[in-house]
């Protein structure tokens, strides 16, 4: 800045507001017009300018909003939960890697049975522990009233009872229902009040509230 | 590529809480208004930022950057959650709460931004805005208020109008 745009630069922010007379106005424009640093400063100054109008005055008196004091840990457990069952993922799609079977099952998690009125998802559910039992199928539909889940159970060892629920992406479990596995039962039909597109994993536990099986929906579909 | 690696890690991604979360909530908040909201997003950035972290890129935008894109989109998808699932007693009147698409999440961004600005410059700057703008008084009223001649009013509009503009940029926000 040189002597000369002294007089006007200290001008430039109400000019940006449009605060000047027009006299005012007038005779600052005249020194923009042959000054580059004091266009370049206004043009700065008038881009702030035009984002003032989006702010509300009245909130300026309250602090800035401090997150709750527990809200990092909660963070910080939800993606060591989540990094613990993607390390099961590859470590049960390792174990299966080599059957075509697997190649199957790979394909049916991925496909989405879209229908034009419930939209549904198929989903596999692998064992925490590789060996306790094999994966098994389920199909998750959306309801007005929540998720419609059919689990193809054939796979579980029979008399025992079990307790399915939805995972929320903040790692909340919502119940949905129990079933007792028999000899002749393929296929159990269970429901939740949770949406679909709020569910992010499916799971069963024994009756001991251990997590045995646990499938995980993508996050888009 | 090292920042994309240790965000993947604990360590990394507790820096990246640090350095952004409190900014994050105070935007989710200043969006969503409602605190149960803003922290099922902030919780759902950090997940969604881990889950992705191969996508970062520091050469193409800064972690800050990145993280309020993310965030951008988990408000809309809240907004929209909540807006399709209005409760029982409310069924058939207007739902005017939260954005309900990424125009009006990207306003209440630059209007937070502002705010949050605002805060951080020097008093004397903010308080001749506040007059002299949003409450639209006359230079020569806040002058006598304040005891000052009418040009050291505009000098403060100036200076307050700098110091807001690197308080944006310093938070990141592209001109």
């Amino acid at each position: 800045m040189n002597e000369s745009c002294r007089p006007f630069r200290e001008q430039l922010g109400s000019l940006a507001l449009a605060h000047l007379d027009d006299a005012e106005a007038t005779a600052v424009r005249a020194h923009l017009d042959g000054c580059a640093d004091c266009r370049a400063e206004f043009s700065g100054l008038r881009e702030v300018a035009q984002m003032l109008p989006l702010a509300d005055p009245a909130r300026l008196g309250e602090p800035s909003a401090a997150p709750p004091s527990g809200l990092g840990e909660r963070v910080f457990s939800l993606v060591r939960a989540e990094r613990r069952l993607a390390a099961r993922e590859h470590r049960s799609r390792l174990v299966a890697i080599g059957s075509a079977a697997a190649v199957v099952t790979a394909i049916v998690v991925a496909l989405v049975v879209a229908t034009p009125s419930d939209p549904a998802i198929a989903v596999t559910l692998d064992p925490s522990v590789p060996e306790a039992t094999a994966p098994i199928h389920a199909t998750l539909t959306s309801r007005p009233w929540g998720t419609e889940i059919r689990l193809d159970v054939r796979g579980l060892p029979r008399g025992e009872a079990y307790a399915v629920w939805l995972r929320e992406p903040n790692d909340e479990r919502t119940p949905a229902g129990s079933f007792t596995a028999v000899a002749d039962g393929d296929e159990v039909v269970l429901s939740s009040s949770l949406p679909l597109d709020e569910a992010a994993g499916i799971g069963i536990s024994d009756g001991g509230g251990e997590t045995m099986l646990y499938g995980h929906l993508p996050d888009e579909w | 590529m090292e920042r994309t690696s240790t965000l993947r890690e604990e360590p990394g991604l507790r820096a990246a809480y640090a350095a952004h979360g409190g900014e994050l909530y105070g935007f989710a908040l200043r969006s969503l208004g409602d605190a149960g909201l803003a922290e099922e997003a902030v919780q759902e950035t950090f997940l969604r930022a881990w889950r992705h972290s191969d996508r970062f890129d520091p050469d193409v935008a800064s972690l800050r950057t990145w993280l309020f894109a993310i965030c951008r989109h988990v408000i809309v998808d809240l907004a929209r959650r909540r807006a399709v699932r209005p409760p029982l007693a409310d069924v058939g009147t207007a739902f005017d709460g939260p954005p309900d698409g990424v125009d009006e999440v990207d306003r209440a961004l630059v209007a937070w931004q502002v705010e949050e600005a605002l805060r951080r410059i020097g008093d004397d700057h903010r308080r001749v805005l506040v007059e002299v703008y949003y409450r639209a008084r006359p230079y020569a009223e806040v002058a006598g208020e304040l005891g000052v001649p009418i040009g050291t009013i505009k000098s403060r509009v100036y200076y307050g109008l700098r110091a807001l503009r690197l308080a944006l940029e310093e938070m990141g926000v592209e001109g």
